[in-house]
């Protein structure tokens, strides 16, 4: 909108407001002119006339300016609207959850006037609506509240702000402890105040007189193999009490006590904040993760041989826990992890003779935590596919190549890189070659098409655009996609066409539009989808359906599929019955495709798998098989091509792209693609083999001489450096930042100076950050980082020190953990009222005291700004005022006479109401009037013709014949001449002067 | 908070002039109005199928009483609405303003929800009135008396005195059944059973009513009518029904209309089940009048005609069942007033419709071109 230079504020003039109200100056401007003007142009009316025309004509002036002035209708609301964000997490007592639904009803019942609304939002780990605000809900309503074993109270503010009508007065009733483990509730209260929204706060109050909490499980950052480690538990106790503590490495059990028959100590605990050292031999090499238990035996009265044991020494069990972790040096630990342990024995038993120590898993048993990642210096994953690991395991797998300094090697096979859906995984930038070839190395592309039925269950929605993602993240940029789904407003359709993924932008945003409508039937959309694939000129097509089963199928059409050779994959999700899967399983057994069930929120989770799996069936285009030959050698002077100058012929692999940056490409294929590359990614080191190290491809190599010394350099290059320094690694927390110190030696017991140390922490979100290693001391450095979130943090070193020889130089590598105990449910004892005061402060609300509805009468208006919903009527305005400009026409040209029509009335009826002969006369007095009438306006007529042949000659009586015509009945102007032959004029002067009288007889009469 | 409301729902080709100064603004409406009005004077438009023009708008989305989550069945009885949503609650409303009478809730609703619902008399006493439910996930129908079975809390679940069927293929055994439909005799007595089904398993059983002398009802199977089957590719002279949605009889020409919702198309039977006539094809499913698009449910109207839900268009089709005509159409598809989303069931009391808008979570009503059919309970 463009705003005129000079404004004024809104004028409110009753009902209506004006926003450029500097316009209505118009107004008195206006009417000046039209007065002035109106002496003449209306003079020829007469006095009653010319009145209403005026008066038209101000008014038609007064409404064009006024809709000039942007005019809104106001209308001010008289509707309160209550949302009530309810605290369900654990934290609160379950005895109070009760009393806070019966206050809730309560006050609807007593204080809720008509009109106005109520609504709920509860705040746990995350916030949900459970009931929109509106003048039906009555009470506390639950539906799906989420984990509780968190608060997020800032979330739940924000959601009760989200949801609060516009039309409507809103206040916001808190009802919690105030104990927030994550979000900003003061951040959401200053947004509130933004938006004149007030917080009342109805503080849930607790506090636990006999309560332990395990606050912390000290443990040291790193320790040698074989040394005894001292852990410290720090305990907090409300009251003395005695209780047993228990502690266990990697999740099974240390005996503390070897003596005695039970696992753990009796300790007895003092009032206040009590240290307990527990010595512990770490058995293995690697991270070892220790929890400290308490389990409490009773309370404690009395004071010395008088101390007995009474009445319970714990409320609640939940904060009894804590963990922590220490570092126990290893080397050479490798984890390979292949599905085929046949195929990858070769390679293990390459490893072995290079006094390696791999380890074999499958991805199943993949590491679920950083941590457990941390204990191997190498992951070999021999041509494993992405559906395989979860998406955080592959982000612990970026995480522990970037900031941990891991080393990643990923062997080639069918199932691996662009071929095993690692396009668009979080591998993909971890990678020194590229998955997603340029055009002109791409084989035929495919086509994938997702049917998307409704998923019924919490968060449908979010997680079938999830796994949607996830399916098109898996594609290469020429590769086709098309989604379909049932839409209410145009049945079933695509929401995208079958059209190349490029950069995944539009398709993504199409994603974002789906509402995954509810699909009577599969035949529509398997009927277009069907068409459309047919005619997309594509190498592999492949259908994905999502569907509760409930659709009706027909099956004429799994036929036509499977002769245009158009596999569909199903994925039932939550079916009513399990029998609804049959007609799914049906769809994927008759094209080819396969079936897979999900019905638990455990399987819930495997959905973006099998998606991505799903949509690399179409990916086979990105294997290159052939005959045989030998890949060149593209770096001799690489450190893991040390000693090879030839490589024995592959037949096959996996076609890859150059990667811009500081990746070395050492072996190459045909068209020069990648066989094997190598780069530093962050702290760690990877290297991608695009061929495979069993028999299917390389079947040569395996009987190769340098087949051991090939992959012991490979993996040795990835391997993180261990080094042949001591290093002592001791962390120590300061308010939010962890100190981490460290002392360095050499192999002879020297103090290391002038070390270079290149240092990173791996974050509990996932995130890694640098962080700066300075030296303080002799052989001692230091550097800080932020651990304010809670979690495990890892920090990773690796250093280059001169050595005592002249020129030497030591490199390696050191590892240490640091654990931030979670914001507990269950750390604070005792509900925060500060932060409720000042939330109540902040908005303008109130700290609402005792239980009582009625007190705190929760729907009044008072501190509230009614909001005023303003309706633009400029357009409203104009046709008024065009409406009243044509009655003004109306008036002066058109003219109704009350007179003539009740004598037309007369005329009419008067029949019934006279008598015969009266009808006669006035039948002939009529007739006598419409004869003269017609002889009058004959004569006029005549005159007018007369006058217009006369061009230029003025006529005394031109102001009569342009008056007003009457309907019927006299003529309006009672002095109208009698029609007379018009003299012809003898000269000019007498026009004239007959002209200036006429004008002066017109202006007195307006005068008047 | 301003609302700015005068600037909602203005349409693209209105924007430009919308964002122009307002003096501008008015001169171009005055100069607009003038020229329309030689326009109007020459011109004769085609209004195409607009929003309804709605008396009364029932119901909001939530989960307390008068509120919705994806209803999904509706009928009237005694000048009250009938309603089942995805809560499985079955609310009875007030036509004219919505709100909350009383309810109950059906005893499981884990595996699903009900899609039918249907008034007739008591099959124990023709004086009083039932509600029959087509429990469709739990493959079962649930009788519920109207008098005792209803209370002030609609989330309370109730397990009904009658309540017959099982899992099966066999008569009497349902897949999924969709809707039933009850046939009275001139006594007004409950004497036949009609429950339609899908779920591979799409036909219509008809059951007979019988009534012990001490009141417990039997309901029996006497025949089943079609298979499932795609119209136009089924075998010659097999009757094929791909989701039949809904059923409506009349009783005053002795006729069952049955919705195939999957193959657009409504069919007219006897009473025995022998196809008289169908209206709508899959070979017309476009949104032109007279096409349907997955009929889900009809209306009954005095003179025979038919307001007829369509899922597919989201609209109301007012249609002659006897030649396939097309009277009037009624919505679009939509979120504001007087559209429509998905809506599933349609019912007429008096000159009232009322369509249930399950993709918008409410009633919207309007005024019916023709009475409602009389014989309904």
């Amino acid at each position: 909108m463009i705003t005129p230079p000079l404004t004024l504020g809104a004028l409110e003039a009753g009902p209506v407001q004006f926003d450029e109200p500097i316009w209505l100056i118009l107004i008195p401007v206006l009417w000046l002119f039209v007065i002035l003007i109106g002496r003449k142009s209306i003079a020829g009316l007469d006095r009653n006339a010319r009145w209403v025309a005026l008066l038209v004509r101000l008014l038609v002036v007064a409404l064009v300016a006024g809709a000039i002035a942007e005019p809104h209708s106001r209308e001010v609301s008289q509707t309160v609207s209550v949302t009530f964000i309810v605290d369900e997490s654990r934290s609160i007592p379950n005895s109070r959850k009760a009393g806070i639904d019966r206050y809730i009803e309560d006050a609807s019942q007593t204080q809720k006037k008509p009109g106005d609304r109520l609504g709920v939002v509860t705040a746990a780990d995350e916030a949900y609506v459970q009931a929109l605000p509106s003048t039906l809900v009555n009470q506390m309503t639950r539906q799906f509240i989420g984990s509780t074993d968190g608060t997020n109270l800032g979330e739940a503010a924000r959601l009760g702000l989200a949801v609060a009508p516009e039309d409507a007065a809103n206040r916001i009733v808190l009802i919690s402890d105030g104990n927030e483990t994550t979000g900003s509730l003061l951040a959401a209260a200053e947004a509130a105040k933004a938006l004149g929204v007030t917080v009342d706060v109805l503080p849930v109050s607790y506090d636990y007189a006999r309560e332990v909490i395990v606050e912390s499980l000290l443990a040291p950052a790193t320790a040698r193999g074989g040394e005894t480690i001292s852990l410290r538990v720090v305990m907090f106790a409300m009251s003395p009490a005695v209780g047993r503590l228990l502690v266990t490495e990697n999740g099974q059990p240390v005996d503390l006590d070897p003596d005695s028959d039970s696992l753990g100590y009796v300790v007895e605990l003092d009032k206040g904040r009590n240290v307990i050292a527990v010595p512990v031999a770490p058995k293995r090499p690697g991270p070892q993760t220790y929890e400290a238990i308490f389990e409490p035996i009773g309370g404690l009265t009395g004071e010395g041989e008088n101390r007995r044991v009474s009445g319970s020494a714990d409320t609640l069990i939940e904060n009894n826990r804590a963990m922590g972790v220490t570092f126990v040096g290893a080397e050479g630990f490798v984890l390979v992890v292949s599905e085929t342990p046949d195929e990858s024995q070769p390679l293990i038993d390459a490893m072995l003779e290079s006094e390696l120590r791999p380890e074999l898993i499958s991805a199943d048993r993949f590491p679920s935590t950083l941590t457990e990642l941390n204990r191997y210096e190498a992951v070999v994953l021999v041509n494993e596919p992405a559906y395989n690991f979860s998406a955080s395991a592959q982000d612990n797998i970026r995480q522990y190549v970037h900031d941990s300094g891991g080393g990643l090697v990923m062997t080639g096979g069918p199932d691996s890189f662009g071929a095993g859906g690692w396009i668009g995984s979080a591998l993909e930038d971890v990678l020194p070659v590229r998955l997603d070839p340029p055009q002109k190395r791409q084989m035929p592309r495919g086509a994938l098409a997702l049917v998307m039925h409704s998923i019924e269950m919490p968060q449908g929605v979010y997680y079938g655009k999830q796994v949607a993602r996830a399916a098109v993240d898996a594609l290469s940029r020429l590769d086709m996609v098309g989604i379909i789904e049932f839409n209410f407003a145009g049945g079933t359709d695509w929401v995208y066409p079958i059209s190349p993924v490029g950069d995944t932008s539009s398709v993504k945003r199409a994603i974002n539009r789906l509402n995954f409508g509810d699909m009577p039937s599969f035949d529509p959309s398997l009927n277009m989808t069907l068409r459309d694939l047919k005619a997309t000129n594509a190498g592999q097509k492949h259908v994905i359906v999502i569907s509760d089963g409930d659709p009706s199928l027909s099956r004429s059409i799994l036929s036509d599929y499977k002769s245009a050779g158009i596999s569909i994959s199903t994925v039932g999700v939550f079916p009513h019955s399990t029998r609804d899967f049959n007609s799914l399983r049906t769809m994927a057994e008759d094209t080819g495709g396969t079936f897979y069930p999900v019905n638990t929120q455990q399987a819930l989770a495997t959905l973006p798998q099998i998606f991505i799996k799903e949509a690399q069936t179409i990916k086979r285009a990105l294997i290159w098989e052939g005959d045989p030959f030998s890949p060149a050698i593209a770096n001799l002077g690489a450190e893991t091509m040390r000693g090879i100058n030839s490589v024995p012929p592959i037949s096959g692999y996996i076609v890859t792209a150059d990667r811009e940056g500081l990746s070395q490409v050492t072996m190459r294929g045909k068209e020069d693609d990648p066989i094997s590359a190598q780069w530093q990614y962050g702290l760690g080191r990877v290297v991608a083999f695009t061929s495979d190290a069993t028999s299917r491809w390389g079947s040569a190599w395996v009987g190769w001489d340098s087949f051991k010394q090939f992959w012991e350099q490979h993996v040795r290059w990835a391997m993180r450096p261990s080094g042949s320094a001591m290093l002592r690694l001791n962390t120590e927390t300061r308010g939010d930042d962890t100190l981490v110190v460290v002392e360095a030696f050499s192999a002879s017991g020297e103090r290391l100076n002038f070390a270079d140390f290149k240092a990173r922490v791996a974050k509990p979100d996932g995130t890694g950050a640098d962080v700066e290693i300075k030296q303080v001391g002799p052989g001692r450095y230091e550097g800080s980082l932020d651990s304010s979130d809670p979690g495990s943090y890892v920090v990773s070193l690796r250093y280059k020190a001169p050595g005592e020889q002249p020129g030497q130089i030591i490199e390696g590598s050191a590892q240490a953990a640091v654990t931030r105990p979670f914001a507990d449910e269950f750390r604070s004892l005792e509900s925060n009222l500060a932060l409720l005061q000042q939330v109540a402060q902040v908005t303008g609300g109130r700290v609402l005291q005792g239980s009582d509805p009625v007190a705190h009468d929760l729907w009044r208006r008072d501190g509230l700004t009614m909001p005023v919903a303003t309706r633009s009527i400029w357009l409203l305005v104009t046709l008024i005022g065009i409406g009243v400009f044509l009655a003004d026409v109306g008036v002066r040209r058109v003219r109704v006479e009350p007179r003539a029509i009740a004598a037309t009335f007369r005329r009419a009826f008067g029949a019934s109401t006279s008598t015969a002969g009266g009808q006669i006369d006035s039948l002939r007095a009529a007739r006598e009037k419409a004869r003269q009438r017609i002889s009058d306006r004959t004569q006029d007529r005549e005159q007018a013709e007369q006058k217009a042949k006369r061009r230029f000659e003025l006529d005394p009586d031109a102001s009569v014949n342009t008056g007003p015509v009457a309907l019927g009945g006299e003529p309006l102007l009672k002095d109208k001449p009698k029609a007379q032959t018009p003299k012809k004029a003898d000269n000019e002067d007498e026009g004239l002067s007959r002209l200036m009288k006429a004008k002066r007889r017109a202006q007195e009469e307006f005068d008047d | 908070m301003s609302n700015r409301a005068g600037h909602r729902g203005v349409s693209d080709t209105m924007r430009p002039l919308m964002r122009a100064p307002t003096p501008a603004r008015v001169l171009c409406a005055i100069g607009a109005a003038l020229v329309l009005l030689g326009l109007t004077a020459c011109a004769e438009s085609e209004a195409p199928s607009g929003p309804i023009d709605v008396r009364a708008v029932l119901g909001e989305v939530g989960r307390a009483p008068g509120q919705f989550v994806f209803p999904r069945a509706m009928t009237s009885n005694d000048g009250s609405l009938l309603v089942v949503d995805k809560t499985a609650r079955i609310q009875r409303l007030d036509p004219d303003t919505g709100a909350f009478i009383d309810g109950l809730r059906t005893p499981e609703l884990e595996l699903g929800k009900p899609t039918g619902l249907c008034v007739a008399a008591h099959p124990s006493d023709p004086s009083r009135s039932a509600l029959y439910v087509a429990d469709t996930h739990y493959h079962r129908v649930l009788v519920y008396d109207l008098d005792t079975d209803f209370s002030q809390d609609p989330t309370q679940p109730v397990i009904p005195a009658i309540m017959f069927g099982a899992y099966g293929t066999e008569p009497g055994q349902f897949v999924y059944p969709t809707d039933i439909a009850v046939l009275h005799d001139a006594k007004g007595r409950a004497t036949r059973l009609f429950v339609s089904e899908y779920g591979g398993n799409d036909r219509v059983t008809i059951f007979d009513i019988t009534t012990a002398s001490d009141g417990t009802p039997t309901f029996q199977p006497v025949s089943t009518f079609g298979a499932f089957g795609i119209a136009g590719e089924e075998a010659d002279n097999q009757l094929v029904f791909n989701r039949p949605q809904s059923l409506v009889i009349d009783h005053e020409r002795q006729e069952l209309l049955i919705c195939d919702a999957c193959n657009h198309r409504v069919g007219r039977f006897t009473l025995d089940g022998e196809l008289v006539a169908w209206t709508g094809s899959p070979n017309h499913i476009s949104d032109a009048p007279g096409d349907l698009s997955f009929p889900y449910a009809l209306a009954l109207l005095e003179d025979a005609t038919a307001l007829i839900s369509e899922f597919g268009n989201s609209r109301v089709q007012h249609m002659d069942l006897r030649s396939g005509q097309s009277l009037g159409l009624y919505g679009q598809p939509g979120r504001g007033h007087g559209q429509l989303a998905t809506p599933w069931a349609i019912e007429v009391m008096g000159k009232t419709a009322y369509v249930l808008d399950s993709g918008n979570d409410r009633i919207q009503s309007f005024r019916s071109p023709i009475r409602a059919a009389g014989g309904d309970r």
